[in-house]
């Protein structure tokens, strides 16, 4: 267990934005793993199983218990995104001024506050290594909204950054 | 550089940006808590186990066991409302059972004879009830657990 829980725990965090949450959602991939030890105590790819039960439990845990506040308490802010002119922030001077540790925690903490429907999808494309079809097939999304979420993530979360002294900003617009 | 461009190497950005990030450290309590829950379900008796990990005769039996009360409720179902579907059959019916039959008969008398008006009328307010309570419970939903999470 020791191995594998950090690993189990950032997947359930990153996707369910919330520690508290993630730490719930690991507890419950390591005792679905006790419960199946004889199947997987063998298997190479224990780490895969572990991750994808972790993957799936957090997603579950979204659409079970977010799915109605997911509407009211975000679409306020999914209108704040898009009212704002689009820019495209540039957070390239990422480790100027700012140290390694402090840098990766900022962005951590960026993750998280990003909206539930642009962070999953999001993170599920950089983090879970699945493509824009997978995406869309495992959220019950369009393909064309899977896209637009991930694109809008990136904008927010480099603005994020930007804001946190990561980068600068540059328009979109030549 | 035109917009395609910059949302290339938006997505180069923060590919490598996110690529770089280390895993983070999993809550030192989180091993506790799965060794404590370990143990509290080892020492559960079984039938207070999921499903599962029932003994197999426990699970057939259980199984025959709904089966068996699926049918008697429906044969008890069919048995009170019978006399209300068809007049012109009557089946005898235990005095302890009676008053379920006339409450049945009771509330179809009542929901016939109800003007439309007040059905709807009922079903608005049980509407805006439910609204009000799904706008009290956002509200509190925003309050206490989003807000102190957007602040951290």
């Amino acid at each position: 267990m020791r191995a594998y829980q950090d690993m189990v725990f950032t997947t359930a965090a990153r996707i369910a934005g919330n520690d508290k949450q993630a730490e719930d959602i690991a507890q419950e991939v390591f005792l679905k793993a006790y419960e199946n030890y004889e199947q997987i105590r063998n298997s190479p790819t224990v780490g895969g199983w572990l991750k994808t039960v972790a993957t799936n439990l957090s997603l579950n845990y979204l659409a079970r218990y977010r799915r109605r506040w997911r509407l009211f308490s975000e679409m306020h802010r999914q209108d704040e995104d898009e009212d704002q002119e689009m820019e495209l922030p540039m957070p390239e001077n990422v480790a100027a001024g700012v140290d390694l540790g402090m840098q990766r925690q900022l962005i951590e903490q960026a993750l998280q506050r990003l909206p539930e429907p642009h962070r999953v999808p999001l993170v599920l494309y950089h983090f879970e290594d699945m493509s824009y079809e997978e995406i869309a097939k495992r959220l019950g999304v369009s393909l064309a909204k899977v896209k637009t979420d991930i694109f809008r993530a990136r904008v927010a979360l480099a603005k994020l950054l930007t804001r946190k002294g990561l980068g600068a900003d540059i328009a979109l617009s030549p | 550089m035109n917009a395609d461009d910059r949302e290339r190497e938006l997505e180069q950005l923060i590919g490598r940006l996110l690529g770089e990030q280390p895993l983070r450290q999993a809550p030192r309590s989180l091993e506790l808590r799965v060794m404590a829950e370990i143990e509290r379900r080892a020492r559960l008796p079984w039938w207070r186990r999921s499903f599962a990990q029932w003994p197999q005769a426990a699970r057939v039996a259980f199984l025959a066991a709904s089966a068996g009360f699926v049918y008697v409720g429906l044969r008890i179902a069919m048995w009170v409302t019978e006399p209300i579907d068809s007049a012109a059959r009557t089946v005898e019916l235990p005095a302890a059972v009676t008053w379920i039959q006339t409450l049945i008969t009771a509330l179809i008398t009542v929901s016939e004879s109800m003007p439309m008006l007040w059905i709807y009328g009922g079903l608005a307010v049980l509407t805006v009830l439910y609204a009000v309570l799904f706008g009290v419970g956002t509200a509190a939903y925003r309050t206490i657990y989003a807000a102190p999470l957007r602040s951290a």
